[in-house]
């Protein structure tokens, strides 16, 4: 069989593709360790979501929101623990946190942007993204922090491309 | 139509560049063929919004890969739950057009030609729609809904369809179909008929997401009405989105665009008409805005497409036909599907996720190496 240049440079380019996807996959790493969950450590979970939702609901919002650092440093794979935080940081005029917080929640758990779940929050969110976009703006323009804003418009985007809905 | 082009082409390029011969005494006759493909065009294009508007997932009315992901999920082949649904739609297509190929007698049960390369085929066809977020009919669906994220898709798809067509006009072949018993034909609508009753049924057997993609949906009959058309359709047309990109490329021919232009025109009228018109790039449902993986993903469902004879609609419509090649494609999207999901291939509205970019360039290469590996040579064909 003869092989000409179409060839060689398909062959190439197959040899470059796995190449790349090598690169890619020792990128990858291992995948994170599931930590087990007992029994006593959910109750636990609960009951400090429950204080955290108790102290945003009664007005101290400074002291849900220190509760809450501490719960989602030991627990971040917890989605309702950032809309709470997002609730938090929202009331306090905080949006680019609102925003970093009610996408780090959907990204976990798509159902808080599915207007057919029970847990949508889509209201509250939308409520950030308009009413808080122009503080958000404010607050980062003096900083001259173009990263972060780019970031927090990064965040917006994906919130905004959830609650259009569609397949995904 | 094109004869020089269809004498001096391999034998595989014969299902792209396939066209249906028409009376031509009359001007319906001589552009039977034409209109049928305009047809089909809006059917698709205008269907498609309308079933968004109805309930389906927004800008995927119709979405082949879509619908292979929800089925798979349906028939508990993946664990996402909230991609869980037999789309009428599809069984609708595959009904459709199995009775106008039994009315047209044009329902031959035939195959042979490298089914496990066509199985593989229709896995990576899911891989590429699952970077990109769609099968190239729902690309034109966010194209027609204002969504310019899928024009990189577009362009992907038409690069995907060159690279294609280069590897076919240099000898690529998969081997030619031979006919078969007829039950090995029949095999795909039988079972298309099957999952109809379980899902009228609302059998056991099934799952149904209760939240997500899965659970937006178009009223069942309306669905499955609109599948029987857009199927009977395109089994009379051929219509077929990257088949209509490869004749555009190879003789320019305006006429076989017209499926592809109708659809997007169809599409744009419709989403202006039900208000989900909304130009840009931001907050568009079910998209990314990793423009890279979109024209790779589109890339290589075009080339893969062209090399297995048809985009994945087409697969759909040639199985129903009674094409096991075809139906293997089919089979190979439905594990496609499986594996899209369970393996976390499919981009999110974050972007690509790294194992579905592992799977977009290994996917590349593979192909490109079938393709060396297939091609006929000169002296190969003289023989």
């Amino acid at each position: 069989m003869t092989y000409d240049r179409f060839d060689v440079l398909s062959v190439a380019c197959a040899a470059g593709l796995l190449l790349a996807a090598g690169f890619v996959g020792v990128s990858l790493g291992s995948p994170p360790s599931v930590p087990r969950v007992s029994s006593s450590s959910a109750r636990a979970v609960i009951s400090d979501l429950t204080r955290a939702r108790a102290a945003l609901d009664a007005g101290k919002t400074k002291k849900a929101i220190d509760e809450l650092t501490v719960f989602v440093a030991a627990n971040p794979d917890i989605a309702e623990s950032h809309v709470l935080l997002a609730k938090a940081h929202a009331s306090l005029g905080d949006y680019a946190t609102a925003i970093r917080e009610y996408k780090a929640a959907v990204v976990m758990d798509p159902e808080y942007a599915d207007l057919n779940s029970d847990k949508y929050i889509g209201k509250g969110i939308k409520s950030v993204l308009s009413h808080g976009w122009a503080p958000c703006e404010i607050t980062l323009t003096p900083e001259r922090n173009d990263a972060a804003r780019a970031a927090v418009k990064d965040d917006a985007a994906y919130l905004q491309r959830m609650l259009a809905g569609g397949c995904n | 139509m094109e004869t020089q082009l269809i004498e001096t082409r391999p034998p595989s390029l014969q299902s792209v560049l396939d066209d249906a011969p028409g009376d031509t005494t009359t001007w319906l006759g001589r552009n039977q063929d034409l209109l049928l493909m305009i047809a089909s065009g809006l059917a698709i294009g205008g269907l498609g919004v309308w079933l968004s508007f109805l309930g389906n997932p927004r800008n995927a009315g119709i979405c082949i890969s879509c619908f292979m992901e929800n089925l798979a999920g349906a028939l508990s082949l993946h664990g996402n739950a909230r991609m869980e649904y037999v789309r009428p739609e599809l069984l609708g297509f595959v009904l459709g057009a199995a009775a106008a190929a039994f009315l047209g007698r044009e329902f031959r049960s035939e195959g042979g030609s490298s089914p496990v390369l066509r199985f593989l085929g229709g896995v990576i066809l899911m891989v590429g729609c699952g970077i990109f977020m769609g099968c190239p009919i729902r690309m034109a669906l966010r194209l027609g809904a204002g969504d310019f994220t899928a024009a990189a898709g577009l362009v992907g798809l038409v690069a995907g369809v060159w690279l294609g067509f280069e590897f076919l006009k240099r000898g690529f072949y998969l081997g030619e179909a031979a006919p078969m018993p007829l039950i090995n034909g029949l095999m795909l609508p039988l079972l298309a008929v099957g999952i109809l009753i379980a899902l009228l049924f609302k059998s056991r057997i099934l799952q149904f997401s209760a939240s997500g993609p899965g659970a937006e949906r178009a009223p069942l009959l309306i669905a499955l009405g609109a599948g029987l058309l857009i199927g009977a359709l395109a089994q009379r047309s051929r219509f077929c989105i990257t088949g209509n990109i490869a004749n555009f490329l190879a003789a320019r021919d305006y006429k076989m665009a017209s499926g592809v232009l109708g659809m997007l025109g169809a599409a744009v009228v419709m989403s202006l008409m039900t208000g989900s018109f909304h130009p840009g790039l931001q907050a568009q449902p079910g998209s990314h805005l990793a423009y890279g993986w979109s024209f790779l993903g589109m890339g290589l469902v075009g080339m893969t497409s062209v090399m297995i004879g048809g985009c994945p609609f087409r697969q759909v419509v040639l199985a129903s036909q009674g094409s096991t090649d075809a139906a293997a494609a089919v089979l190979g999207m439905l594990g496609g599907g499986a594996i899209v999901q369970t393996w976390a291939i499919g981009s999110t509205n974050v972007g690509p996720t790294q194992a579905g970019e592992i799977a977009t360039l290994v996917s590349i290469a593979f192909i490109l190496v079938v393709g060396v590996l297939l091609r006929m040579r000169p002296s190969e064909q003289e023989a």
